[in-house]
């Protein structure tokens, strides 16, 4: 893969970072800068004399190759340290070990010294790729959106019809035939152009593509179109429906509307008690140690009042009035 | 159809066993046992955070009369532009007691027992809630 000049790559005018998928990394961020950091500790203990020699403790510094740019926009792999990682930006940040300036870079442009290099090699392929295929089909569209559509033909008035009546069969539109359809309607006539556009572009592409635009596109692969289903709806394997719905009857408590209807006011109860409080929290003065006893005690007294009596016959009731009985039922 | 699914009116303790509305019944109760138990954390979690917001990050005696207390961190005051005013959460007076000596009206340990007893008191409220079969149905359950 060239890269010594990157801005000349297909595609080179998109970051690379945009296309890098994270999920080809094999260490979170914070882990690569922890796992170094316990080997240092070992290399330490073995080593200890070395590190003597030094005097000071060093600060976390991974080694790494980071891709450097120089000032012609040519692109090189050198050593450098990284220090840490920056959450928001997604950038590690850390300085070129020649020159010691300053450098922030994403992921993609950093190969850890403990990693795998072929990993990262295909991680950098996928992000390049990527970045190529986003480049063509922005291209593609572009094309096909430029194309002229005045010479294409427009829905004809039988399609219009059956868009008008299919759209407008709710119950809120249904008779309302002065609603303004016409804005839509150019957007769904432009939508079609665009389609058709699209079919012809295809179409030459295919036949003389090279001689038709600039540069080669690489599209991702067509979808193969899926099989059309045999029947217009799902088969079920033969089953015994009488006595699976005879089962599920009576096992069920939902095929009843009281018994639904009576649990989602139990629900609403509960709800209530849920926004309630056993203590007081709300305290805004300063006050003796009685008093607040005293205040908790009477909010705690209340609650309790609230479960033992209110809430339990109210759901008491409602089973009761849900499932009084029917005299026409029984 | 027989006899109604949901019958208030049963008698037989065997069929109430076998019959929908003791499922009904069943999952009420859970229902219900749910809220308790989300009511009751959200409650305590609430009081302790009641209580500790009274509680200061650092405290400096320097004698009775000068003590400091820190409730903010500086990158808290700074994002509150200016630390909020405090009130102490106990009035607690000075008094000479029955030896002559001068004491406080309520005792450290004091407050801190009473708080906890504050605590058990609410999570000992909620105990003996009557089910609600056994108010609904008196004949069955005797």
């Amino acid at each position: 893969m060239e890269f010594r000049n990157p801005s000349k790559a297909p595609g080179g005018w998109l970051p690379l970072e945009a296309f890098d998928n994270k999920e080809l990394d094999s260490r979170a961020p914070k882990d690569w800068m922890i796992i170094k950091r316990d080997k240092k500790k070992t290399k330490d203990g073995e080593a200890a004399a070395s590190t003597e020699h030094d005097g000071n403790p060093r600060k976390t510094e991974i080694g790494a190759q980071g891709l450097w740019r120089d000032r012609d926009g040519l692109c090189f792999w050198r050593k450098l340290k990284i220090q840490k990682y920056l959450l928001t930006s997604e950038r590690y940040e850390g300085y070129w070990e020649n020159t010691k300036e300053k450098c922030r870079l994403h992921r993609i442009f950093i190969l850890f010294d403990e990693e795998d290099p072929r990993e990262f090699a295909k991680r950098f392929n996928v992000a390049f790729d990527t970045r190529v295929m986003a480049d063509s089909l922005l291209k593609y569209n572009f094309y096909i959106e430029n194309m002229p559509t005045h010479q294409i033909p427009e829905i004809d008035n039988e399609e219009v019809n059956r868009i008008l009546s299919m759209t407008q069969n709710t119950k809120q539109l249904r008779g309302k035939s002065s609603s303004d359809t016409t804005t839509l309607l150019s957007e769904v006539n432009f939508e079609f152009a665009k389609t058709l556009n699209k079919i012809i572009f295809d179409k030459h592409l295919k036949s003389n593509g090279p001689n038709l635009i600039s540069g080669p596109l690489v599209l991702p692969e067509e979808k193969p179109k899926e099989e059309a289903p045999y029947f217009g709806m799902i088969t079920i394997p033969p089953h015994n429906f009488p006595e699976q719905f005879s089962n599920f009857c009576f096992n069920s408590i939902l095929n009843k509307d009281q018994s639904i209807r009576a649990m989602q006011e139990i629900r609403k109860e509960c709800n209530d008690v849920l926004m309630k409080d056993i203590y007081n929290p709300n305290i805004t003065k300063s006050m003796r140690v009685t008093e607040f006893k005293q205040i908790q005690k009477s909010s705690t007294s209340q609650i309790s009042y609230y479960l033992k009596e209110t809430w339990v016959n109210k759901i008491k009731d409602i089973i009761k009035t849900q499932f009084a009985e029917d005299p026409l039922q029984s | 159809m027989g006899r109604p699914w949901y019958s208030l009116n049963e008698t037989s303790r065997e069929s109430y066993e076998m019959g929908k509305l003791k499922k009904f019944l069943q999952q009420s109760k859970f229902v219900m046992q749910d809220t308790l138990q989300y009511m009751t954390e959200k409650s305590v979690k609430r009081f302790v955070a009641a209580i500790c917001d009274f509680v200061p990050l650092s405290c400096e005696v320097h004698d009775s009369f000068n003590v400091v207390n820190t409730y903010y961190t500086e990158e808290q005051i700074k994002e509150l532009g200016a630390p909020k005013e405090k009130i102490p959460l106990f009035h607690i007076d000075l008094t000479v007691g029955e030896d002559k000596r001068p004491k406080y009206s309520t005792s450290a340990k004091e407050v801190v027992s009473s708080i906890l007893a504050i605590f058990d008191a609410g999570i000992k409220s909620l105990q003996e809630i009557t089910q609600v079969e056994q108010k609904l149905l008196p004949h069955l359950f005797k």
